[in-house]
C-alpha cells in the first residue's frame, strides 16, 4: 500500500511516497540519498540512526516513514551546532561513522535541559544511547561539557 | 619536541568537518542509478553440503539468483599478507560445503533491499548435515576433520585432525633450564571469542563501467589487495578493476582480508552487467568474522632472584571454519610472547585448529591482547606467589633498549632502539600512587589496583624479506602554487594516519597543514600499500610519504639553487609564520630568498617540470611501541559488578606526531579492552551453531571512569629508524589492557580468573567459593 | 541472535496497511474490524518483532497522537496518565516527580534518551515483558489500568493484569488507554535498584520497593516487587509479610531480603544465570527497602 506523505527535511518540503513498510531510515538514505544518517545495528541499540522529528530525538531505524507526515524532520546535514565544532577540536571523531549520532543528541540538549545545567556524569548517561567503539567516549564527553561551557557563556546578559 | 614546527602539534583533522556534518561517504552510502540490491542467503547449519538450491520462486518474484554453480570454484585465502607459498587457501566465493552457520551460499539481486529480501525467504534449499564440531580440543581428536584438502600455495594438502597448521620454535635448551630453575610455574588460560562490533557493516558497491572495467568500493583495509584478489580470482587483468578508497567505519582487523559480500557483489555485477550494491546487516556481520579464541598454557622457570631462565609456551588457537591468517597468527603469538620477557631458553608449540564456527581473524592485536592478558596474570601471579616486586620483577626480565624483538614472529627479528619502559613504569606508579597499596575496602565495595605492559609492533618490517608482504608506496607532488597533494592508497580507519601524513610533509617541506591535502585516491592512482594494520600507519605508510617528501625536498633545493645561484647544499628551506610563505635561502644571503610559490610558478612558466617522487618503501625494521597501564578497579562484592575508577596509561611511541589523536587512541583501547575483559564472548549453541548472544552490548559513555581519572602521558624516546623517530600506537593501545585490569581485579578480591570474560556472574561464583573454602579453614 | 534468511534489521518485508485514527473509538473499531492488526504506540518493541519474523501483522494502527491518549491528569488523590504519554514526558512532569516519585525515578533512569522519546507507558506496559522496570515500579504502588474494547470500558488492578509470560488480560480488540495511580502519601518512601550489564540494558534483576510507616514508626505498607526473576513482574509476600507492622531497621530489612528466593523462579539467559540472580535479588531487596526507609525519613 502506498501512503503519500508531505513533510520537511532540513528546511525543506518533500512530497514523496512511501510504503507502508518503508522505515524513516530507508526513505532518507536509499530514497532521498540524505546519507548522513547511519545504519548500524537496525534495532535501536546504538543511536546511529538518531534524527530529531519536530524537534524530539528519533531513531529512524524503528521509525515508519509514514509516521513523519506533516511532520519537520532534522538530520545531521541540516545541524550546525557547538558540539559539532567541539567535537573536532577535541579529537573526539575518528572513523566518523557514530558521529552524526552524537551530533542529532546534542542539537536536543538545550531542550532536555533547559539551564544546562549538566554534571559530567549526567551527560555520560546523557549519550548512553549512542555507542561508539573508536574513541573510548572520553573526547566526545569532554567536548560536550566544554560545548555547554560555551553555550551557557553565551545566554549570560551582557555587562 | 620544541625543534618541529608542525609535528607535535594539535591540529584540527581535515576529514573532521565532513564527518560532523554527515558528508563523509562510506560504502554503504554509494549510489549507482541502476543499482541492484543484493540479500545473501546464508547456511542454516553448521556443517552440511548443499544438496539443491531451488530459485524458481525468488525469480519469478523479479529477482536474480546466483549460487556456488555461478562462481569461479577456486579456492583462495581472501588476505594477501602472506607470501603465497605460505599462504594457506580454503575459501570459495559461494560455497556448496558451508562449514559454519551462517556461510554464504547464494545471493539473490532485486531492484530494492525489500523485494531482495523476499526473493532470499523464498529460496528452497536442501541440506545433507553432518555432525559440527564446536569445541577446539574435541575437534583435535577427531578423524573426521571439516575440510578435506586445501591448498598451500598452490600445492594440495590434505587436513588431519581438523589442523589447520602447526609451528613449533625452540630456542637454548629449555629442557636444561627448567631442572637447574629454582622456581617452576605453570598455568593454562583460555580467552573469550570475541566479535569486533565495529560500526560500519561489511559491504561492496560494485559498478561495471562501459569499457568492460569494474570499479569498486568496498570496506576494506587495503584497496590493493581487494584489487588483486579480485583480478585472481575472477580472472581479470588489474588494469580492469578499480578500488576506491571510501571512508572506512571502524574495521579493527575485520577487513585486512577482503570480506565475502565484496566478491559476491563482483559476480553479481559480471553475470547481471549491472551495478550491485550488497551491505550485511548488523545480525550478518556478527556471522562474518570474529576473534581468534586462544587456550594458552605458559611455563616458567625461575631463579630464586627473581630472573627468569626458561619458558614454554602451548597454544590451541580455535580459528573458525576457514584459514585468514592462522599460520602467520601462529607466528606472531610466539613473536608476543617471546618479546614480552626474557626466556632466554624457550619452546613454543602453536596448533591452529578448524572448528565449525564463524572464521577467525585479526581484533586489532592481532593475538597480541590475548597472550599479554596470559602473560602478564602469569607474571603477576608469580610476582604475589613468590614475594618478588611486581613491578622490579618485570623491569629485571624485560626485553628493552638492544634486546633482540622478535615482533611479528620468527622471520621478523630486529635490535630494540628505542624502549621507555623503565620510564613509563616508573612515572605511571608515581601517578597512581603504587606505593600506597594494591586493595582498599570500602563498605561492600573493594578497589584493587593492577597494572600490566605491553607492546606492539609498527609494521612488519624486518631487514630480510620473509612470509610477510609489508611495504608501502606513496607519491608526493608540489602543485604549480606551491600547495602540496599527498596520494596514497593507506586507509585512515579514524586513527589519525593522514593527519601524521601531512604533520610529516609539512616538517619535511615546511609548508602549512592547510596547504597539504591528502586526496582521494584509488588504485589506478596510487602505488602498492600492503594494508593498513599491524600499527603501521604511520611507521610505514608515513615512512614511504617522509621519503617522497625528502626527494621532493631535494629537487626543491636542486632547482632553487639554480635560481638563486647558491650552492644546494648550503640553501634551507623554513616556513614564515609571519606572511605564511615557504622560504629557500641562505642565512648569509637574506635578499635572495625564493618562495615555494614563486619556484611552483616558475617551474611550469619556464616548461621545466612538475616537483614530485613517488616511493615504494619498504621498512627494514617494525620497533615495539610501549605501553604501560595502571588501573583502579572498584567491585561490589555483593553483587559482583564492577567499574573503572582510575586509568594511568603510559606510551612510548617515539615522537608523537598527533598528541591529541595518540591520546585518543589510548581512551579508544582501553574501553576495548575493559569490553574484552568484563563484557565480551559469542557462545555457540553446540546443537545448532547459533550465536547465543546480542550485539552492540559493549561499553558507552557510562562505563568508563571519571574524564578527570584518566591520565595519559608519553615517554622521551626517538626512534631512529621511524620517520622523525616516530612509531606506531593503534595496537599497543590495546594490548595490555586486559592484563592491567585482570592484575586489579586480582588484587581486590585475592581470586586469579584464568578465563575471559571475567562477569559479576564469575566473580560472585568464586567469592562464594572462596568464603566456603575460608569457612572450611 | 539467529541468523535465518527470513531476518532482516534493515528493512521490514511484509506488507502491510497502517492507519492513524484520530480517536480511541475509530483504533477500537479497526483493531477489532481488521484482522492481525496491531497498535503502533512507540514501536521500537514492534518494528523489532517484525523485523525479526516473529510477528507478521497485516495493519498498524498508530494511536501515538490521540490527544486523550496523551493527557497527565490530577483527579483528587489520583493521577492518571494517558497510554501514549512518553517516558521522557513522565521525567519532566513536575506532577509525577512530586506525586509519584517511584516512576519518576525509573522514567529518569529509563534506557536511553531516544527509547525514552519514542516509548509510551501503555505501549511498555502492554508488551508485557518480565523486564520491565516501569511494570515493576507500577506494581509496588497502587495501579490501576483502564481498558477500552468493542464492548466498552473497564478497570484492571495492576496486579491482575498480566497472565503470564508476554500475556496480558487484553482481549482482542481492546486497548489500555489509561494508568491511573494513587499519590503517595505522608510518610511514604521508595527504592528502586537494578542490575545489568550495562548502563542501557535489560536489566539481570530489577527490584523496586515501597514502605509506608503509620505514626509510631511501624510499617503499615511494603511493597517489593522484582522484575526479570519470573515470567512476570511479581511482588514478594515472603519479604513483605515479614516487615508488616514491624519497626523496621536495616538488621531486620536485611533478614526479611533473604525470604525473596521463595517468590522468584529465574532462568538462566543471554544476560545472566539464575544463580546469580537469585543471590543477587537478595541484595537489592536489601537496598532497595533500605533506600525506601531511607525515603520516608527524608521527606
Amino acid at each position: 500500500m502506498s501512503y503519500k506523505i508531505k513533510f520537511k527535511l532540513n528546511g525543506k518540503e518533500i512530497e514523496t511516497a512511501v510504503e507502508g513498510n518503508t522505515l524513516l531510515l530507508d526513505l532518507l538514505r536509499e530514497q532521498l540519498h540524505v546519507t548522513g544518517v547511519k545504519y548500524a545495528c537496525g534495532i535501536g541499540e546504538c543511536g546511529a540512526c538518531t534524527v530529531l522529528i519536530d524537534g524530539k530525538p528519533a531513531l529512524s531505524c524503528l521509525t515508519l516513514a509514514v509516521e513523519v507526515d506533516g511532520k519537520e524532520v532534522k538530520t545531521v546535514e541540516g545541524v550546525d551546532n557547538i558540539f559539532s565544532q567541539k567535537l573536532v577540536d577535541e579529537a573526539g571523531v575518528q572513523c566518523g561513522y557514530c558521529t552524526p549520532g552524537f551530533v542529532m543528541l546534542f542539537e536536543y540538549l538545550p531542550k532536555y535541559s533547559p539551564d544546562l545545567n549538566m554534571s559530567e556524569e549526567d551527560l555520560k548517561k546523557y549519550f548512553s544511547g549512542n555507542v561508539c567503539r573508536c574513541t573510548g567516549y572520553v573526547n566526545i564527553i569532554k567536548a560536550a561539557k566544554l560545548s555547554l561551557e560555551e553555550l551557557k557563556n553565551k545566554s549570560k546578559p551582557n555587562d | 619536541m620544541g625543534q618541529y614546527k608542525f609535528v607535535g602539534k594539535n591540529a584540527p583533522r581535515a576529514d573532521g568537518l565532513s564527518k560532523v556534518k554527515g558528508y563523509e561517504i562510506y560504502t554503504s552510502d554509494v549510489y549507482i542509478p541502476g543499482m541492484l540490491y543484493g540479500k545473501i542467503i546464508h547456511s542454516e547449519f553448521p556443517r552440511a553440503l548443499v544438496k539443491s538450491i531451488n530459485t524458481e520462486n525468488a525469480e519469478k518474484m523479479g529477482a536474480i539468483c546466483l549460487t556456488y554453480k555461478d562462481v569461479p570454484s577456486i579456492l583462495f585465502n581472501p588476505r594477501l599478507v602472506s607470501t603465497e607459498d605460505a599462504t594457506y587457501k580454503d575459501w570459495k566465493v559461494l560455497t556448496n560445503k558451508p562449514n559454519y552457520l551462517g556461510e554464504p551460499i547464494a545471493v539473490c539481486l532485486a531492484e530494492t533491499e525489500d523485494l531482495a529480501q523476499r526473493a532470499a525467504s523464498e529460496v528452497k534449499v536442501e541440506y545433507e548435515v553432518y555432525k559440527p564440531y564446536f569445541d577446539a580440543k574435541e575437534a583435535l581428536t577427531s578423524n573426521d576433520s571439516i575440510h578435506d584438502t586445501i591448498l598451500l600455495g598452490n600445492k594440495e594438502i590434505k587436513v588431519e585432525n581438523n589442523v589447520a597448521c602447526t609451528l613449533e620454535i625452540t630456542e637454548g635448551d629449555p629442557d636444561k633450564a627448567f631442572k637447574e630453575a629454582d622456581i617452576v610455574f605453570k598455568r593454562e588460560y583460555k580467552t573469550n571469542r570475541r566479535y569486533h562490533t565495529q560500526m560500519e557493516t561489511k559491504g561492496a558497491v560494485v559498478k561495471p563501467e562501459p569499457d568492460g572495467s569494474l570499479t569498486v568500493w568496498t570496506t576494506t583495509q587495503s584497496i590493493h589487495n581487494t584489487r588483486i584478489l579480485i583480478s585472481r580470482i575472477f580472472n581479470i587483468p588489474q588494469n580492469k578493476i578499480n578500488v576506491k578508497k571510501v571512508a572506512l567505519g571502524g574495521s579493527f582487523g575485520s577487513s585486512i582480508q577482503t570480506n565475502l559480500p565484496t566478491l559476491i557483489a563482483v559476480a553479481a555485477a559480471l553475470k547481471t552487467k549491472r551495478p550491485i550494491k550488497i551491505i550485511l546487516t548488523r545480525e550478518e556481520d556478527l556471522y562474518d568474522h570474529a576473534d581468534y579464541q586462544m587456550i594458552i598454557e605458559l611455563k616458567a622457570g625461575i631463579s630464586k632472584e627473581g630472573i627468569i631462565m626458561a619458558g614454554e609456551m602451548n597454544m590451541i588457537m580455535d580459528i573458525g571454519a576457514h584459514q585468514v591468517q592462522a599460520y602467520p597468527l601462529l607466528g606472531t603469538a610466539f613473536g608476543w610472547w617471546a618479546s614480552s620477557y626474557k626466556w632466554k631458553n624457550f619452546r613454543y608449540k602453536g596448533i591452529a585448529v578448524y572448528t565449525n564456527k564463524v572464521p577467525s581473524n585479526a581484533f586489532r592485536g592481532y593475538g597480541n591482547p590475548q597472550v599479554t592478558w596470559a602473560v602478564e596474570s602469569f607474571i603477576d601471579e608469580i610476582a604475589e606467589t613468590y614475594g618478588f616486586d611486581p613491578l622490579e620483577f618485570r623491569l629485571k626480565n624485560e626485553i628493552c633498549t638492544g634486546d633482540i624483538f622478535w615482533g611479528q614472529g620468527p622471520t621478523v627479528k630486529t635490535i630494540v632502539q628505542s624502549c621507555g619502559l623503565p620510564e613509563l613504569i616508573k612515572k605511571g606508579a608515581e601517578m597512581i600512587h603504587w606505593e600506597k597499596g594494591r586493595k582498599f575496602v570500602e563498605g561492600n565495595k573493594v578497589i584493587g589496583l593492577g597494572m600490566a605492559k605491553g607492546f606492539h609492533t609498527s609494521s612488519a618490517g624486518s631487514p630480510i624479506s620473509g612470509t610477510v608482504v609489508d611495504f608501502s608506496g606513496a607519491t608526493v607532488k608540489v602543485n604549480e602554487d606551491g600547495s602540496v597533494d599527498i596520494i596514497t592508497a593507506l586507509i585512515d580507519m579514524g586513527e589519525g594516519t593522514y593527519e601524521a601524513m601531512k604533520k610529516l610533509v609539512a616538517e619535511v617541506l615546511q609548508v602549512p597543514l592547510d596547504k597539504i591535502t591528502v586526496v582521494n585516491a584509488d588504485t589506478s592512482t596510487t602505488v602498492y600499500d600492503v594494508n593498513t594494520h599491524a600499527s603501521r600507519g604511520i611507521f610505514a605508510g608515513g615512512g614511504a610519504v617522509f621519503r617522497a617528501a625528502l626527494s621532493v625536498r631535494d629537487q626543491i633545493l636542486e632547482h632553487a639553487s639554480r635560481i638563486l645561484g647558491i650552492n644546494k647544499d648550503s640553501l634551507k628551506i623554513v616556513y614564515n609564520e609571519e606572511n605564511g610563505e615557504t622560504e629557500i635561502f641562505n642565512d648569509a644571503f637574506p635578499d635572495k630568498k625564493l618562495t615555494l610559490r614563486d619556484l611552483a610558478f616558475y617551474m611550469r612558466e619556464k616548461n621545466i617540470g612538475t616537483l614530485a617522487a613517488t616511493v615504494s618503501y619498504r621498512p627494514f625494521a617494525g620497533p615495539p611501541h610501549f605501553t604501560v597501564y595502571f588501573v583502579k578497579v572498584e567491585i561490589d562484592t555483593e553483587t559482583g559488578e564492577l567499574r573503572p575508577l582510575e586509568v594511568v596509561a603510559g606510551a612510548d611511541v617515539g615522537t608523537v606526531i598527533n598528541p591529541d589523536l595518540a591520546e585518543a587512541q589510548i581512551h579508544g583501547g582501553f574501553v576495548m579492552g575493559w569490553s574484552m575483559v568484563t563484557l565480551e564472548d559469542t557462545p555457540y549453541n553446540n546443537k545448532t551453531g547459533e550465536i547465543m548472544t546480542e550485539y552492540m552490548k559493549i561499553p558507552r559513555s557510562t562505563e568508563i571512569p571519571d574524564l578527570d581519572n584518566f591520565k595519559v602521558f608519553f615517554a622521551n624516546t626517538y626512534e631512529p629508524t621511524g620517520p622523525l623517530g616516530a612509531k606506531g600506537l593503534g595496537e599497543g593501545a590495546l594490548n595490555p589492557v586486559a592484563g592491567a585490569i585482570a592484575n586489579a581485579i586480582s588484587a581486590a578480591l585475592g581470586i586469579r580468573f584464568y578465563e575471559l570474560p571475567i562477569t559479576p556472574e564469575k566473580i560472585l561464583k568464586a567469592l562464594e567459593e572462596k568464603k566456603k573454602e575460608l569457612l572450611i579453614k | 541472535m539467529k541468523i535465518t534468511n527470513v531476518v532482516n534489521t534493515r528493512v521490514l518485508p511484509i506488507d502491510f496497511e497502517y492507519y492513524k485514527p484520530k480517536t480511541i473509538n475509530e483504533a477500537i473499531q479497526l483493531l477489532t474490524q481488521i484482522p492481525d492488526s496491531v497498535i503502533l504506540a512507540g514501536g521500537l518493541d514492534l518494528l523489532i518483532w517484525i523485523k525479526m519474523g516473529q510477528l507478521k501483522p497485516r495493519a498498524l494502527i498508530n494511536i501515538k497522537e490521540i490527544k486523550e491518549l496523551n493527557q497527565v491528569s490530577v483527579i483528587n488523590d489520583k493521577i492518571e496518565i494517558g497510554a501514549a504519554v512518553r517516558i521522557i514526558d513522565l521525567e519532566k512532569s513536575e506532577i509525577i516527580r512530586k506525586k509519584i516519585p517511584l516512576l519518576w525515578k525509573v522514567a529518569k533512569e529509563f534506557s536511553s534518551i531516544q527509547v525514552r522519546t519514542m516509548t509510551t507507558i501503555g505501549g511498555n506496559i502492554s508488551s508485557a515483558s518480565p523486564a520491565s522496570d516501569i511494570a515493576t515500579a507500577l506494581l509496588s504502588l497502587d495501579t490501576e489500568l483502564e481498558i477500552m474494547g468493542p464492548n466498552g470500558i473497564r478497570k484492571v488492578r495492576f496486579g491482575d493484569f498480566y497472565l503470564g509470560f508476554r500475556k496480558t488480560v487484553l482481549a482482542k480488540g481492546e486497548i489500555l488507554t489509561k494508568i491511573i495511580i494513587k499519590e503517595k502519601s505522608e510518610n511514604e518512601g521508595f527504592g528502586y535498584k537494578r542490575v545489568a550489564r550495562i548502563y542501557d540494558d535489560i536489566a539481570k534483576v530489577i527490584v523496586a520497593t515501597r514502605i509506608k510507616l503509620d505514626s509510631k514508626g511501624y510499617a503499615e505498607k511494603v511493597a517489593v516487587s522484582l522484575g526479570s526473576v519470573a515470567p512476570k513482574v511479581v511482588r514478594s509476600p515472603s519479604v513483605e509479610n515479614y516487615l508488616l507492622n514491624k519497626k523496621l531497621n536495616e538488621e531486620l530489612i536485611e533478614e526479611a531480603s533473604y525470604k525473596v528466593v521463595d517468590d522468584i523462579s529465574p532462568i538462566d539467559d543471554i544476560r545472566s544465570t539464575a544463580e546469580y540472580r537469585r543471590k543477587v535479588s537478595q541484595v537489592l531487596v536489601k537496598r532497595a527497602l533500605i533506600e525506601a526507609l531511607k525515603g520516608v525519613y527524608l521527606a
